[in-house]
């Protein structure tokens, strides 16, 4: 599931060399208007077909002459209270007991007496649990955030209601609102980087016979299982 | 119905490819927020923290403000877990003659039984004890040459909620026994007059042995984290005189180090009576504390001497982590000459001197701490060389424990004869190594500073943290700027890091 999730990422900061040019909160970007990206066989395996390639869930080791910050993945405890953060307050519990912390030595977190390195890589297996946490903590915040409230921190902008029919503004700035909140995008409207996020709600909810709940939480599991969430 | 939206993905995508952000040579506004949040507190910012951006920038006075936040005392003791290891949960403080097993809901020391009740499987029986006239247990003979006792009903200290059932002769309390055995020492496990004292205090349950062994992990995580909340300069995480004590570890140092297990700390390296009076079974309250003269930092902590029990594995991770220099052989390998000379000397030892010539030397700067333990030789009880144990061992008679476990004496080679009757670490060392032993873990750290190495480590990790990368010679220019903040702040490690994520390198994406 985690490894379809691939299929949204643009393969982090830098973009592929060819981009559109949009407005963003960074500098310009320097490629021709209209331009349609180069999207890298991996991130498209359905579009070469074959969803075996060999480099899917690889990494590429740190350039040992890289200049700069590296792109890396979050620690689990960064991730733990990361997840806490975006989602005002729900982690991935069950009960009294802390998932993350119990997968603590799985996930790569050394001990620092059987183990002393500290495992980043963002492999399947760790993606595999983001999958699960993610489905926990999105059920558990579209549950709670159901009922508009002045105290949600998801479902802001729009409510269980509002379709992209009936108000596409409210989606659009609910998906803005997301997107800042889960990734630190800023993205104005009309921004074509909405777009693919829009699409997600939109055909989440059109499957399922409008069902905003299913379209939300869709949503809400992409952004965390998204490598701009854990990469950083 | 859970994953509808991922089947619906590869159509998405393939109507309309994604739309990615530009190629940019340096990070945004709000990802450099988000990138200095998540390294200094470890969570995202909140949208409202976006907001703080000024013109698109983060500024110094909200990097300030994360820094003296505890979110990042707490980022800071987790990168300094990384260079210092300080896990000894897997260590055994405590004598098996003084830790007591369960049966049946009755608490009794296994490797007594034999002295208290001829029989070294026999615990005592379900029932209240009974005493004699001088308040000795009552054992009953069994017809079969042992003997049983009862139980009494103890608050032990580490759990003094609980009355819980001690055999009798466990259970004693006395301090002295008929035979004149001392009770709180290691000999009182082979005198069946002696027990466990008050309230258990000289005898452990794995439970309470695993708190004093957390404790002392703790103490190096506390350290770090004080230095950052206090701003404190570095320098004293390796030279300071405090540490932290909770409750198990002041019943430790007060009461168990006599009955010791594997790993020893004697002589105690602290006062067990100076130290303030906690409960023994709050291990949650840590109190900070002065230490002796003596006491380097981190590098005498004994989280730090149990994870590292060698005086080589101490100055090893001292170089490795506050040095950045690994004693690590090229990787064309060491070229021996098979016919040199083979000595003890491992400074001169063909093949080994590539490491050794450094390391036994920097050892040496440890060699007041004993190995696989954490006690002290206190100068004024141990001298640097010792007439009595020089004498034992060259006119060959049997020296006492002492000599025998802390200085040279009956040599296996003529190569040691120089040394005899001086402490161990004092073994091959030329006269102008041989301070090294007196001026401990701070005299290395000391000549480290002034030749520069201990700040430039220093500076190195922090920014190989932060920049996700090891450093190279393309950064050596930016790294010495960094080196001058450091010094220059009076080693300010938060200033250090703000340097670093608000510089370009940082901030550039690669």
């Amino acid at each position: 599931m985690s490894v379809l999730l691939l299929l949204l990422a643009c393969g982090g900061d830098p973009a592929p060399a060819d981009t559109t040019s949009v407005p963003t909160d960074g500098p310009a970007p320097t490629s021709a208007p209209g331009t349609q990206p180069t999207v890298p066989s991996v991130l498209h395996p359905e579009l070469r077909g074959d969803v075996r390639a060999e480099s899917l869930g690889q990494v590429d080791p740190p350039d040992p002459q890289a200049e700069g910050r590296v792109r890396r993945r979050m620690d689990i405890d960064q991730l733990n209270a990361s997840l806490r953060a975006v989602t005002g307050g729900i982690g991935w519990d069950d009960g009294d007991e802390d998932q993350i912390e119990e997968l603590s030595s799985t996930l790569g977190r050394p001990d620092y007496a059987s183990s002393t390195h500290e495992d980043l890589a963002p492999g399947l297996l760790f993606n595999k649990f983001l999958d699960d946490a993610a489905n926990h903590v999105c059920q558990e915040l579209l549950d709670r955030e159901a009922v508009p409230s002045p105290d949600n921190v998801f479902l802001v902008d729009a409510d269980l209601t509002d379709t992209s029919v009936s108000d596409a503004a409210a989606i659009e700035a609910n998906l803005q609102g997301a997107l800042l909140r889960f990734h630190g995008r800023s993205l104005p409207s009309g921004d074509p980087q909405l777009e693919p996020w829009r699409f997600l709600f939109d055909t989440t909810v059109e499957v399922t016979g409008g069902d905003t709940f299913a379209g939300w939480r869709s949503v809400c599991i992409g952004l965390i299982i998204h490598p701009d969430f854990t990469l950083y | 119905m859970l994953t509808t939206w991922v089947a619906l993905l590869p159509l998405a995508l393939a109507a309309e490819p994604p739309t990615c952000p530009p190629d940019l040579d340096r990070m945004s506004g709000h990802r450099h927020l988000r990138s200095i949040s998540l390294d200094l507190r470890g969570v995202v910012p909140s949208p409202d923290e976006y907001e703080r951006l000024e013109s698109g920038e983060v500024p110094a006075s909200l990097v300030d403000e994360w820094l003296d936040s505890e979110a990042f005392a707490d980022r800071a003791v987790r990168f300094h877990r990384s260079l210092l290891w300080n896990n000894v949960d897997d260590q055994r403080l405590v004598s098996t003659n003084n830790v007591f097993t369960t049966t049946d809901s009755i608490h009794w020391i296994r490797n007594r039984a034999d002295d208290y009740r001829n029989d070294g499987n026999l615990y005592c029986g379900d029932f209240e004890a009974s005493f004699d006239g001088d308040g000795r247990p009552i054992g009953i003979d069994q017809g079969d040459g042992t003997v049983q006792e009862g139980w009494v009903e103890v608050r032990p200290y580490w759990d003094p909620e609980v009355d819980t059932k001690v055999c009798a002769f466990d259970a004693q309390e006395v301090a002295v026994s008929p035979l004149g055995t001392a009770c709180e020492g290691a000999a009182a496990a082979a005198d069946p007059g002696c027990g466990c004292g008050p309230d258990l205090q000289w005898c452990s349950v794995y439970y309470a042995e695993d708190l004093i062994t957390e404790g002392m992990s703790r103490d190096i995580d506390l350290r770090v984290r004080q230095l950052i909340l206090d701003d404190r300069p570095y320098t004293e995480l390796l030279t300071g005189d405090s540490g932290f004590v909770n409750g198990p570890l002041v019943h430790f140092y007060r009461h168990l180090t006599q009955v010791p297990a594997s790993v020893r700390f004697t002589q105690s390296p602290v006062d067990g009576d100076e130290l303030p009076d906690l409960d023994p079974y709050d291990h949650e309250t840590f109190v900070e504390v002065s230490l002796p003269e003596g006491h380097s930092g981190v590098l005498t902590a004994p989280g730090f001497l149990l994870r590292f029990q060698t005086n080589r594995a101490r100055a090893n991770r001292f170089y490795n982590a506050f040095l950045c220099q690994p004693f690590q052989p090229p990787d064309a390998g060491i070229a021996i000459d098979p016919d040199a000379a083979q000595t003890v000397d491992l400074t001169v030892r063909p093949g080994c001197d590539y490491c050794h010539a450094l390391l036994e030397p920097a050892a040496a700067h440890w060699g007041r701490w004993t190995e696989q333990g954490g006690g002290f030789l206190d100068p004024a009880i141990y001298p640097a060389f010792d007439e009595l144990c020089y004498d034992c061992s060259v006119n060959s008679n049997d020296c006492p424990d002492v000599c025998s476990r802390y200085y040279i004496t009956d040599p296996l080679s003529s190569e040691y004869d120089p040394f005899v009757g001086w402490l161990g670490a004092y073994a091959f060392l030329e006269p102008w190594q041989q301070p090294n032993v007196e001026a401990g873990p701070t005299g290395l750290v000391n000549t480290a500073v002034v030749d520069g190495r201990l700040q430039t480590c220093t500076a190195e990790n922090a920014a190989s943290w932060l920049l996700g990368r090891p450093l190279h010679e393309g950064d050596d220019d930016e790294l010495q700027a960094w080196v001058d903040t450091l010094v220059g702040s009076g080693w300010s490690y938060k200033e250090l890091v703000k340097a670093i994520v608000l510089s370009d390198s940082y901030r550039r994406l690669p």
